[in-house]
């Protein structure tokens, strides 16, 4: 039995609708552009001159003493990490952005800023010491079996 | 078309026999389950799976778009590992040129659509060679492809793993080419698919089931024929389908075998669950958004459950739907995990490949497939039956049975879209902007895995189920990415950086030491000096002199992966041109 055309027609329509929806849904929605250039004899970047963020790096990191305590006191409860420090990261996670809230910044500015304060050795502020990592890094992931599973409940 | 049909039950019929039109009904069910994945094109998903998947793509997309590179390394994880050896990348995939189209966070979830079309077909043409009516095709079709797991994988991230939907092309594949070979190649694709769609869970299990089912099906052969060459053809089809999925996907395949073999996940699995969670609830029970544990995990329908256990109790389907049967069953027992000498995971979990899957409860997904199959026989029978009655009954089954398999589906689909934006929506993690700058390594938080690509920063916070190698000399502070070992030697200048190549300009009044803060690995090679691994890191010994130092990535496993691409195609065209197996069904 042959298949008549109108049958493929009312498919490629269909096909096209659905093609033509996630064209809408794609383009009302652009990708943003940001630059990281730092300008100007501020040095502004992300529309904030060098001092300010020197100033939001330092409010950045002020919680990491008490996220280290806190990491260094508790079981990691990642299955997979490659650090001891996971617990540490999890903590950073949900400081990082609690901090640019109150800011009013953008998470990845945020981060951006840790980075540069960072790589360029910015002064962490009183009573903060700064690492750069759980160093020395874990050479290789560890194996499963090494770990204590304390959780796997929820997504997988 | 019997005589007694209704004008309306022909045309229904004749509808779905139709190609396009089927094509055109499945579309649109997905459509109708799948809506969600409009909203927000530009978010991610919630879950850190979400992330972690989006990161990889993300990678994959920049290299391709960005540096029109093949996705081979990502320097943006752990200081650098392999992309395409990586298990768990999902880009050498059919519908990879939608996330390069529509971006990773909308490209990934419209990945979706054309694998669930496809899947619900190949699940009709299975059950329909499998010689069922229309009405078994129907739930076959609707009842595997939209099971629990298939919107919990979406919500919860688990990207790729949606791939198994088109199981039932692999299984049709390999039933057709038991009788003509050529289709051999057919199921080879689409398993091939599911390898390069993170088929690292579920392609054990699915080749777990061929391998179950060929077993079953030589067993017949030597029962029924009697001839050690028919019992046997079973199996050498079901070899020469794997093999040929292996050499489709060689480019994948091979260098991920090696990371496999050289990096093994090694699983301390200790897990057992009961026999009611093994033998019910996971595929009976409606679905939570739970993880492991929870009830409904690979939920299929109560109804379909019950014409499950109507085709097991009854001795005339039972003949019929033995096969289907009993590999259901196989993958029950799987399910219970390790439960001693008696569990039969217990003894598979020893082999090299399947010690590294974690949890038993991951072998109800294709248990699931084998109950919807053994289902499908169920609704075929009572089908039947109900036809073999009187008038008033044979009229009433012409509406009841196909209302009940839609019902099945329906069902299904709305307990997905309960899932997916009950409590809150799927996609909420907002993308940052493209910020292009130098790329540098930075200390980076792996709960935020697809910043990174996005800023041009890698993370060395990092966590990947495959114990990659990472170097304990990485640091998220250096002035430049690229510096001497001996800083009064000379001078260094990084004159382009991409993922895989990476060209410097060095001016050395002595020999000296360049390195790169990324992972050494064996794919580095370079057009000066020796590459080698210093302290982890990537290294080049360079003489005195001016020097042009390209730094090339090609993973020697990747040539290996082309030439068993070579070599599966080669196969494919002598399949091609061979007759039909004399041995029938």
């Amino acid at each position: 039995m042959t298949t008549p055309h109108r049958h493929w027609t009312i498919f490629v329509a269909l096909f096209v609708a659905t093609t033509t929806l996630a064209i809408f849904v794609d383009h009302r929605a652009p990708a943003p552009l940001a630059s990281a250039a730092i300008t100007g004899p501020e040095r502004s970047r992300f529309g904030l001159t060098e001092l300010r963020r020197r100033a939001l790096y330092q409010r950045l990191v002020a919680g990491e003493p008490a996220d280290r305590a806190a990491a260094a006191t508790r079981s990691e409860n990642a299955i997979w990490n490659r650090n001891r420090d996971s617990y540490f990261h999890e903590l950073e996670w949900r400081r990082i952005p609690g901090v640019c809230r109150r800011e009013n910044l953008p998470v990845w500015i945020g981060y951006l800023i840790l980075d540069e304060g960072i790589r360029e050795h910015w002064p962490a502020g009183p009573r903060v010491t700064l690492y750069t990592d759980d160093a020395p890094l874990a050479p290789v992931t560890r194996p499963l079996s090494e770990r204590r599973v304390l959780s796997t409940s929820g997504a997988e | 078309m019997k005589p007694d049909d209704s004008p309306f039950a022909t045309r229904v019929a004749a509808a779905l026999d139709s190609t396009p039109l089927r094509l055109s009904f499945f579309l649109l069910l997905v459509l109708a389950g799948f809506w969600p994945i409009f909203v927000s094109p530009r978010n991610g998903g919630w879950s850190l799976d979400w992330l972690f998947f989006q990161f990889f793509d993300e990678v994959a997309r920049k290299t391709i778009l960005e540096f029109h590179q093949l996705p081979l390394w990502n320097p943006y994880f752990c200081g650098g590992i392999p992309q395409m050896g990586n298990p768990q990348t999902t880009f050498l995939v059919p519908t990879f040129p939608l996330v390069l189209i529509f971006g990773t966070t909308f490209g990934e979830r419209l990945s979706n659509l054309p694998v669930m079309v496809l899947g619900c077909e190949g699940m009709w043409r299975l059950v329909r060679h499998l010689g069922l009516r229309r009405s078994a095709a129907l739930l076959g079709a609707l009842a595997f492809p939209f099971f629990g797991r298939t919107f919990a994988w979406l919500f919860h991230g688990q990207h790729g793993l949606i791939g198994f939907a088109l199981s039932g092309w692999v299984l049709f594949g390999y039933l057709k080419g038991l009788e003509r070979p050529r289709y051999l190649a057919l199921g080879a694709f689409f398993l091939a698919w599911q390898m390069c769609f993170r088929g690292i869970e579920t392609v054990p299990g699915l080749a777990l089931g061929l391998g179950v089912w060929a077993t079953l099906e030589a067993a017949r052969r030597w029962r029924d024929e009697g001839s050690a060459r028919a019992a046997i053809w079973p199996l050498v089809a079901a070899l020469v389908l794997g093999a040929l999925a292996l050499g489709y996907a060689g480019l994948r395949m091979a260098p991920v075998l090696e990371t496999l073999l050289r990096h093994p996940r090694i699983v301390d699995e200790t897990r057992a669950r009961t026999v009611s969670n093994a033998f019910f609830q996971v595929y009976g029970l409606p679905p939570t958004l739970g993880g492991f544990e929870s009830p409904g995990y690979c939920y299929v329908g109560v109804t379909t459950y019950l014409l499950f256990v109507g085709a097991l109790s009854f001795a005339r389907v039972r003949r019929r739907a033995w096969i289907p049967l009993l590999t259901a069953v196989f993958f029950m027992l799987m399910t219970l995990g390790m439960r001693g000498p008696l569990s039969p995971l217990y003894w598979l979990h020893r082999l090299p490949l399947l010690r590294s899957l974690r949890n038993p409860t991951l072998w109800s997904c294709p248990g699931a497939l084998f109950v919807v199959l053994s289902a499908s026989y169920g609704v075929d029978a009572l089908d039947g039956w109900l036809r073999e009655r009187g008038d008033r009954i044979r009229r009433l089954a012409r509406f009841a049975i196909p209302a009940l398999v839609l019902a099945v589906g329906l069902e299904l689909l709305v307990q997905g879209n309960l899932q997916m934006v009950g409590d809150h929506s799927a996609f909420t993690w907002q993308t940052p902007p493209r910020v292009t700058q130098e790329f540098r390594q930075g200390r980076g938080n792996y709960f935020e895995f697809p910043l990174w690509p996005y800023l041009d920063r890698g993370t060395l916070s990092c966590y990947d189920e495959t114990p990659f190698v990472a170097s304990a000399a990485l640091r998220p502070d250096l002035p430049s990415e690229e510096y001497l070992a001996d800083s009064d030697a000379g001078a260094l200048e990084r004159v382009r950086w991409s993922p895989n190549r990476l060209e410097l300009k060095a001016s050395l009044r002595r020999p000296s030491t360049v390195i790169i803060n990324q992972n050494y690995d064996e794919g580095w090679h370079s057009s000066v000096g020796d590459v080698h691994s210093l302290k982890g890191l990537l290294a080049v010994d360079l003489p005195a002199g001016e020097h042009s130092l390209t730094l090339r990535m090609w993973p020697r496993m990747c040539t290996v992966g082309l030439c068993a691409m070579a070599l599966a195609l080669l196969g494919t065209l002598m399949l091609w041109r061979r007759p039909r197996s004399r041995v029938q069904r």
